[in-house]
């Protein structure tokens, strides 16, 4: 209930602006409440931007990030572990320091590694000791191991408590269909519905004059007014209709528009890559996006996951291209952009019997992006003996995820969660992201 | 009249809205017609073409007297309809065995077969539920199944439960929909796909305050910091009691939020469940009674202590709970209040809550007579209620395509379209469900799916389902007179001025382009107005 109120209290502000809108002349590009914010708020022209990208399934550390230094690596994975390259022409281990390396399929991001702007995060994890996907992605996106009551995703709490300006519909985008849990609260968030810019305008088009808020609203056909319910409804109803309208447009205008930044470079042909090319349109237009979600599924590879044939090395080289291009395609806005890779949990040390692991406990996130402390690893492996793996298993968990959240948000956007934000979390052992 | 909009609209432009004159408005009553169009937007997912006129003609009462009574109304498609669902409220135990009868020619080409037979059960599903919405007889039943299914949402995604859904649907929702609450509540307790979702199965007795120390002391000699150790005590905590079930069990599924219980109550009802767990090899729904987990402690629950449980006997106590809280007058008004929002309207009127919440009380929670109690109530039929809901993703599809007389071959693009609209079936992360107020289906550029949707559906561009041509038959020539047809058709509650007023240029629009004209044009007129329909406010509510 209470959320409900309060969300009421933040779209109050949008429906607001919008019943403004309606009073511009309908060819206006800007709908009011876009050109308002931009206008009044010049904060918004100096947005840094975290760009979230959730492989979903638990993904594999040891193979992405291949420990190629340690014996032990070999013996745990006689048939999936990644190889050191014999002769330069073989792909195999990308070396990063004398014990990590990069999975071949990630050499587009070797680059940053060398320009000091990337880090692979090892050993991180969540302190609970859920192996499901599903509590763990829970725990993980609500940022509350263990903690059942918290309805808020970590970057909807983060919009809320840093609410410091007007409603600005772009300041969170997801780009698919449903809010991942990580951005659902009480603060609105667009989610980018699938479907190309040319088919999106042409329905906004089409119920453009039928979702028109404003006089008239109220009456049936008779020329009675409505009352009660429907009248109430009816608002409603064109109210969330409107609001679809300007929001999407104003999406589409900023990635498609006469002035929409144009893309520097190629991007491979995926999904992911689709909507990195889209984020950083909106990124380059400064619209004040701050967070943004992305889904990429597959990662829970039991079987076939390989070393460099499998399902692992597919599923890395679009990561890797789609972010390499991403970054280029950025140019100096890569300085006030990070984009952090993270899943709920690594898999077993060992491989299984049909060449692919099995749930575990710590994983791995990479950290790309200007504000990136880069070129170190962060974390360690450990020496992957029985004794040192959790549960004589998987890999332990040396660094809490919420230490990376916290200084992520710090090093992007100077935010400090206050001791609320993370339920009992000490916040203790800083891994230093970020630059000072 | 038509000119008279047209009039009415330029006014429109030029004057300003005048400032919630609304209130001062005196609400008429509904009109006989009007009332028949609310019983069925609210007890049904939408009238089918002709109904309207068929339960005008039965009259209200005798048509929701026959739906209180479903067994009789749907016996024969309903059975015919389960046939299709081969793997349809299967216990785990029957699906291992199919499962293991699988066959293949080689190994690898079994092993996709059992793949495919996993996914089967959950599709099957799914594809049932909106199979039953759209096609059923007994539509009250199936809201209500609806209403159900979130009330004791559990979510496939989550481990086993995806194998479990499916006898849940059928034995703990669809079996006790008109029955005694208790027995609903009592059946979703006992059902592995509950006791999964919510941690139940893995809930045992506590570690003692000494062990806990020791777990603390432990985290401490390895270097953690006093905060680290304490939380690391904390997890293991849970590793032992999982409070998830109790909690859900009084705020979600009796009592309501912060409703007459603290969180003693709530540690004290999780050691009472402890032990409710599952065993998948055992027959059945794969619930086992695991005594060794069973807390031993003596526990009393809101002020009063519970009956001990005696060795294999623990599980009395989870029982005394369930009997407790089924009894208990905030049990009652929860479910009254729920219910009352749910068919009635968001913000819900206090009338019939408490008549619902008596009727509850008096019939200890017979839920045919208190769903009775809400639909026959006087003041269901006031305006203040009329059109007021706003449809939820579920409801704006089913009924779109009941509206259009929509053939749908694969019900599994349906279920897909549902859960792009945000609404997943049996795929509610949280257990709260799916909230059932406009609000939580108002989030920016979530219209422009039912946009695509609408139009797609038009233009016949959903696999697997199309509009027939006999939806088309007997229409007027007059291109105003085949508009004001379909408005009738589609939207029988009528259109606001506003969206009339954009059909009437669009339809003009199209036929001063020849779109009019016969033919191939006609077909176009017709798409474009339902399409415009189905998108419009006036569709999206209720």
């Amino acid at each position: 209930m209470t959320q409900n109120k309060t969300r009421r209290h933040f779209l109050g502000d949008a429906s607001a602006a919008v019943l403004g809108a309606a009073a511009l002349p309908a060819t206006s590009i800007l709908p009011g409440v876009f050109a308002q914010a931009k206008a009044s708020n010049p904060a918004t022209k100096k947005a840094k931007t975290l760009v979230i990208i959730y492989l979903r399934g638990g993904a594999d550390a040891l193979n992405v990030i291949p420990p190629y230094g340690n014996p032990r690596y070999y013996e745990l994975r006689p048939t999936i572990a990644v190889q050191p390259a014999d002769t330069d022409d073989e792909r195999g281990v990308i070396k990063l320091d004398d014990m990590h390396g990069l999975h071949p399929a990630l050499g587009a991001l070797k680059p940053y590694w060398d320009k000091k702007l990337f880090a692979p995060i090892l050993s991180v994890g969540s302190p609970h000791p859920t192996r499901s996907h599903f509590d763990a992605q829970d725990f993980m996106e609500y940022a509350a191991p263990g903690d059942r009551s918290m309805k808020h995703g970590w970057l909807n709490r983060y919009l809320q408590e840093s609410k410091t300006q007007k409603y600005n519909p772009m300041r969170a985008l997801a780009m698919q269909g449903l809010l991942p849990r990580a951005l659902r609260g009480k603060y609105p968030v667009l989610a980018v519905p699938r479907m190309s810019s040319g088919e999106s305008e042409g329905l906004l088009d089409l119920f453009d004059d039928v979702y028109k808020t404003g006089g008239g609203m109220e009456e049936d056909v008779m020329g009675k007014k409505l009352v009660g319910g429907a009248a109430a409804g009816r608002k409603g109803a064109v109210n969330v209709g409107r609001h679809t309208i300007e929001t999407l447009r104003h999406f589409w205008e900023i990635v498609e528009g006469d002035d929409a930044p144009r893309t520097v470079g190629k991007y491979p042909r995926s999904g992911l890559a689709r909507r990195l090319q889209m984020i950083a349109k909106v990124i380059k237009a400064n619209a004040g996006l701050e967070v943004v979600a992305i889904d990429k599924g597959g990662w829970d590879t039991h079987q076939g996951e390989g070393s460099t044939d499998g399902s692992i090395n597919r599923l890395l080289g679009d990561v890797a291209a789609s972010m390499a291009a991403f970054a280029k395609d950025l140019g100096k806005h890569l300085d006030d952009t990070m984009v952090l890779v993270m899943s709920e949990f690594g898999r077993t040390a060992a491989e299984n019997g049909n060449r692919g692991t099995d749930h575990g406990r710590g994983g791995m996130m990479l950290a790309l992006g200007g504000p990136v402390n880069g070129g170190r690893v962060i974390g360690s492996y450990g020496t992957l003996e029985r004794k040192d793996l959790q549960d004589r298993r998987d890999l332990r968990v040396d660094i809490d995820f919420r230490t990376v959240m916290k200084e992520a948000l710090k090093g992007v956007h100077d935010f400090d969660p206050s001791g609320k934000f993370f339920p009992i979390f000490s916040g203790r052992d800083p891994i230093n992201l970020c630059k000072a | 009249m038509r000119v008279l909009l047209v009039v009415s609209l330029v006014a429109v432009v030029l004057v300003p809205l005048p400032a919630q004159k609304k209130a001062a408005e005196k609400a008429r009553p509904l009109t006989d017609d009007e009332k028949v169009l609310h019983v069925l937007s609210r007890l049904s997912f939408g009238p089918v073409p002709g109904q309207f006129e068929k339960v005008r003609q039965l009259g209200i009462d005798k048509w929701i007297d026959a739906q209180l009574a479903p067994e009789k109304l749907d016996a024969q498609s309903g059975a015919a309809r389960r046939k299709q669902y081969r793997t349809l409220g299967l216990t785990p135990f029957a699906q291992t065995d199919l499962y293991d009868k699988m066959k293949g020619e080689t190994g690898q080409n079994k092993m996709a077969n059992r793949n495919a037979f996993n996914q089967q059960v959950r599709r099957e599903l799914q594809e049932y539920i909106v199979d039953a919405a759209l096609y059923s007889e007994a539509q009250l039943f199936e809201v209500l199944a609806d209403f159900w299914r979130n009330h004791f949402s559990v979510d496939v995604a989550k481990d086993s439960v995806r194998y479990t859904a499916t006898h849940y649907e059928t034995d703990v929702i669809r079996k006790n929909i008109y029955g005694k609450f208790k027995r609903m509540l009592s059946a979703s307790s006992t059902h592995p796909a509950m006791l999964v979702f919510l941690d139940n199965h893995i809930s045992r007795a506590p570690p003692s305050k000494a062990e806990l120390k020791q777990i603390e002391r432990t985290f401490r000699r390895r270097g953690s910091s006093r905060e680290q150790a304490r939380e690391q005590a904390e997890i293991q905590k849970q590793r032992g009691l999982n409070e998830n079930y109790a909690r859900e069990l009084m705020e979600l599924h009796t009592l309501g939020v912060d409703n007459g219980y603290s969180q003693q109550d709530v540690e004290m009802v999780a050691r009472a469940f402890t032990g409710w767990s599952v065993d998948f090899g055992k027959e059945g729904t794969g619930f086992s009674y695991k005594d060794a987990m069973h807390d031993r402690t003596r526990k009393a629950v809101m002020g009063r202590s519970l009956p001990r449980g005696r060795r294999e006997t623990g599980m009395n106590e989870g029982k005394a709970v369930i009997d407790r809280l089924c009894k208990h007058k905030n049990t009652a008004q929860f479910i009254a209040t729920k219910l009352t929002r749910y068919f009635v309207n968001d913000e819900p009127p206090t009338k019939i809550i408490d008549a619902a919440a008596n009727k509850f009380r008096t019939t200890k929670g017979d839920l045919r007579e208190v769903v009775k109690t809400i639909v026959k109530h006087p003041e269901f039929y006031d305006r203040a209620h009329y059109k007021a809901k706003f449809k939820t993703p579920l409801e704006f599809v089913v009924s779109a395509l009941r509206a259009t007389s929509t053939k749908v071959d694969k019900p599994n693009i349906i279920v897909a379209k549902v859960g792009e609209l945000g609404m997943p079936l049996y795929g509610c992360e949280d257990p709260t469900g799916w909230e059932d107020t406009a609000e939580a289906w108002r989030d920016p550029g979530v219209m422009a799916l039912r946009w695509q949707f609408a139009l797609q559906l038009v233009r016949g561009r959903v696999r697997g389902m199309r509009i027939p041509d006999s939806f088309y038959k007997g229409l007027p020539a007059d291109p105003l007179d085949l508009m004001d047809a379909l408005i009738k058709r589609v939207v029988p509650h009528g259109l606001g001025s506003n969206t009339y007023a954009v059909l009437e240029r669009v339809v003009f629009k199209l036929v001063q382009d020849g779109g009019g004209q016969g033919g191939h044009g006609k077909g176009k007129l017709q798409k474009t107005i339902v399409g415009i329909l189905l998108g419009s406010p006036e569709f999206q509510q209720q």
